[in-house]
């Protein structure tokens, strides 16, 4: 038994690993420079930058790790092996990197560069355009009185920036291996101790924001999924026993019209109509939506749920019911394949009743694949559940993670996103270790 | 059995006698709606007015004109912005369903086909490889080395002449076994394993996708693999059929096998599979919408549905642009039943 946990759980290591590497190309595809976008620039961009800026965006690039190739290998041009991270401002990397592409070599441009950063910081105005047009731009040509005060070495590299053929040497591929110095493996180990990892927005560890967020979330999600779960099963072991009387087709008419509910319209409505005493007083039955009530952390477990549980009700409520009509289409088809089966004929042979063939057979066997089932249902109900506290004001992982969105705290989001993947994968997992166990039948097969 | 079980039908086949007849309705009102849309001049209907704000349904605007089911925040009127909705709305479920279903046709198809693998040489993989990696890096590359593009085409030509050579001197002949079956597998363990409403919003809102066609883009992207699936189960099945066998004796290419046998037998399951995508398209743009993450455009029905959020005295924004998404769910919903019961 613990061989096969252990296998399984080696056979999700992969496809965990996957994710991991897609969020992280999630991440790296933002657009803007991460470091840039930290230091909030609001300065115009054709005025010179002090240089405190500039060390402040080097200490940044530093410290998310911009100086440092993306991942283990890469595959670029010989002439861009540099990673220009520490290159400050988007404009200034591309003319770096077409620098480079013609052939130059990076202290010559640096050369360069601080030698136009000099003659900037003295310029009369009307030549300062021209030189920054010459730092973002290979095409710009400068008056021949502002040439004059360059060094021969920089008229050379601005008259080679003219010409409009790079040599073909430096477009040749390079595979170069980095080792563990890269971005992936610095933010993969960062998770390991995911206390340095800190929200943009506040400042504040990840591990404090999210482990709270999550616990909300798994409240919500686990209770909705147990509620769910029992109430499939009595409706589906209902609607099979009397499915042609009427009131059991008026149930059947009820789940098609939940189904056909997108779950933002019905917490809106249910918003509207039920929480509120607008329309009438006598449909006022839940608190008020999207005020939520805070918690000390001097308050027991049970002062806590005491203060929580009234404005839990609602949304577990709506969340029950928009995994319900799956869960009982599913339970059904297997309650009906199940009642097919040779053994029921032979308890009805023997002189069964229908309900004890149903409650003491088909019911039992039904319940293993339904197991399976509600495993599956735990990414949905991530989802719902993502819908459900943005309106209601959950403090959850969703909510948490539609305001780093809106707030651009993309570590944060990321962590959301590998977190949420973790938990659907571990859903998984316990619903094919309790498959196992209850059903000894089934073994490990590669 | 069937006497002594004293069932005949599976459950999912029930009431179906009126659900031809209902999703026909809901699809001739929809379609009538998108031409009226069409038809109808709305654009004085759908302009800002600030004095109309909120105005009830069956009231007069300012203008004279009377506004059936009332106005939103800013005094448009949301008679004219369901219709406006309804083609935006069917559109986008139609292309993402459609889209995604030939998608999953042809991978579920093919994967379920070749389940015990297929035969690859060594020498093609390679040089297959190195040409799909030559081609990446030159279009990645090629603003900054204009040179690429020339490099590239030459490299693949070498490759060719190479592979051609191989071929005719018999060097490099080793084949292993490519289970494409078991990649698809892998594949559609990682799409179950993310919350697709969730990545969506994270990928909309970082890529800052405003444009129907990327959002419809994303929308295939998450969901023709769980369709896939389906497609693959059931061909699996297919492919033990005896007509299956006879066809290969008879020497069909597998292009005729997919067409002949494959594809009228998967249909049904296929267009079960691609009704119920089709509603969740329809859910996930208006739920995008609807969190203001996807560009706010009015003309979605979760956009309007979103004014609701600010003025819950406006009953009507919340009823009405819900009741048309009700309509369309409901509408694929006996639709698949309907399919079911057809075949």
């Amino acid at each position: 038994m613990l061989s096969y946990v252990l296998k399984r759980i080696l056979a999700y290591v992969p496809t965990l690993l996957l994710i991991s590497v897609i969020i992280f190309l999630l991440r790296e595809s933002v657009p803007g420079n991460r470091a840039e976008d930290l230091l909030i620039i609001e300065q115009d961009h054709t005025v010179q930058r002090s240089d405190g800026t500039l060390a402040e965006y080097r200490k940044e690039a530093k410290r998310l790790h911009l100086d440092l190739p993306s991942f283990y290998f890469s595959l670029r041009p010989r002439s861009q092996a540099a990673p220009l991270g520490d290159i400050y401002l988007p404009e200034r990397r591309q003319w770096y990197r077409q620098a480079l592409a013609r052939g130059l070599q990076l202290e010559d441009i640096n050369e360069l560069e601080s030698e136009l950063t000099i003659l900037l910081s003295t310029c009369k105005s009307e030549d300062c355009l021209s030189y920054q047009m010459l730092r973002y731009s290979r095409t710009a040509t400068l008056p021949s009185q502002v040439q004059a005060q360059l060094s021969v070495r920089s008229r050379e590299i601005i008259r080679s920036m003219d010409h409009d053929t790079a040599p073909v040497l430096g477009a040749m591929p390079q595979l170069s291996w980095h080792g563990r110095d890269n971005r992936y493996h610095l933010w993969m180990s960062s998770l390991t101790h995911i206390s340095t990892v800190r929200s943009s927005r506040d400042g504040r560890a990840a591990s404090a924001i999210i482990g709270t967020a999550a616990s909300w979330t798994l409240v919500i999600a686990l209770s909705s999924l147990l509620c769910g779960g029992m109430l499939s099963i009595l409706l589906a072991a209902y609607l099979h026993r009397c499915e042609d009387r009427w009131h059991a087709r008026v149930v059947q008419q009820l789940l098609r019209v939940i189904y056909a509910t997108p779950l933002f319209w019905g917490a809106t409505l249910s918003i509207i109509f039920l929480t509120t005493s607008y329309y009438s007083k006598w449909l006022d039955w839940f608190p008020a939506a999207g005020i939520f009530p805070l918690l000390s952390s001097d308050m027991t477990w049970s002062q806590r749920i005491m203060e929580t549980a009234p404005a839990l009700v609602l949304p577990i409520l709506l969340l029950t019911l928009y995994s319900l009509p799956y869960l009982v289409d599913q339970l059904r088809q297997s309650l009906y394949v199940q009642s097919r089966m040779p053994y029921v004929m032979t308890a009805r042979a023997a002189g069964h009743g229908e309900s004890s063939i149903l409650y003491g057979h088909v019911l039992p066997n039904s319940l293993l694949p339904f197991l399976t089932i509600c495993g599956g249902r735990v990414a949905g109900l991530l989802s719902g559940s993502l819908i459900v506290e943005i309106l209601f004001g959950i403090p959850g992982m969703g909510k948490l993670l539609y305001d780093s969105v809106l707030g651009r705290d993309w570590d944060i989001v990321m962590l959301i996103a590998l977190l949420s993947a973790i938990i659907t994968m571990l859903a998984y997992l316990l619903t094919d270790i309790g498959y196992t166990l209850a059903n000894p039948k089934i073994q490990w097969k590669s | 059995m069937e006497i002594l079980s004293g069932r005949e039908r599976s459950p999912s086949l029930q009431s179906v006698q009126y659900s031809g007849r209902l999703w026909m309705a809901i699809a001739v009102f929809l379609a009538v709606a998108s031409v009226i849309s069409w038809l109808w001049p709305v654009e004085p209907l759908l302009a800002i007015s600030l004095p109309d704000r909120y105005l009830a349904p069956g009231s007069l605007r300012s203008d004279g004109l009377r506004s059936w089911l009332g106005t939103d925040s800013l005094g448009r009127d949301l008679l004219a912005s369901l219709a406006v909705g309804t083609p935006h709305a069917l559109l986008i479920g139609l292309l993402s369903a459609g889209a995604s279903a030939i998608l999953a046709l042809l991978i579920g198809v093919l994967v379920a086909h070749y389940r015990d693998g297929i035969r690859v040489s060594v020498r093609s993989l390679v040089l297959g490889s190195l040409c799909t990696i030559a081609l990446i890096y030159g279009l990645w590359y090629r603003d900054l080395h204009p040179s690429l593009t020339s490099l590239c085409a030459l490299f693949i030509a070498v490759l060719l002449v190479i592979n051609w050579l191989l071929s005719r001197s018999g060097l490099l002949t080793r084949t292993v076994q490519l289970s494409i079956d078991h990649i698809f597998l892998v594949f559609a363990e990682v799409f179950r394993a993310v919350p697709a409403l969730l990545m969506m919003l994270v990928i909309v809102s970082i890529w800052r996708l405003d444009q129907s066609r990327s959002l419809i883009g994303l929308i295939v992207f998450f969901l023709w693999v769980s369709m896939a699936r389906i497609v693959r189960a059931e061909a699996l099945s297919i492919r033990e059929k005896d007509y299956l066998a006879s066809g290969e004796i008879l020497g069909y290419s597998t292009v005729q096998l997919i067409w002949r046998h494959y594809a009228p037998n998967v249909l049904p399951a296929l267009l079960v599979a691609a009704s119920y995508a089709m509603a969740a398209a329809i859910i996930l743009e208006a739920t995008l919408s609807f969190l203001g993450i996807y560009a706010p455009q009015h003309q979605s029905w979760g956009a309007q549905l979103q004014g609701a959020r600010d003025n819950i005295a406006a009953w009507w924004l919340a009823v009405y642009p819900g009741l048309m998404i009700f309509l369309v769910l409901t509408m694929a919903q006996s639709f698949a039943a309907w399919i079911r019961s057809e075949r």
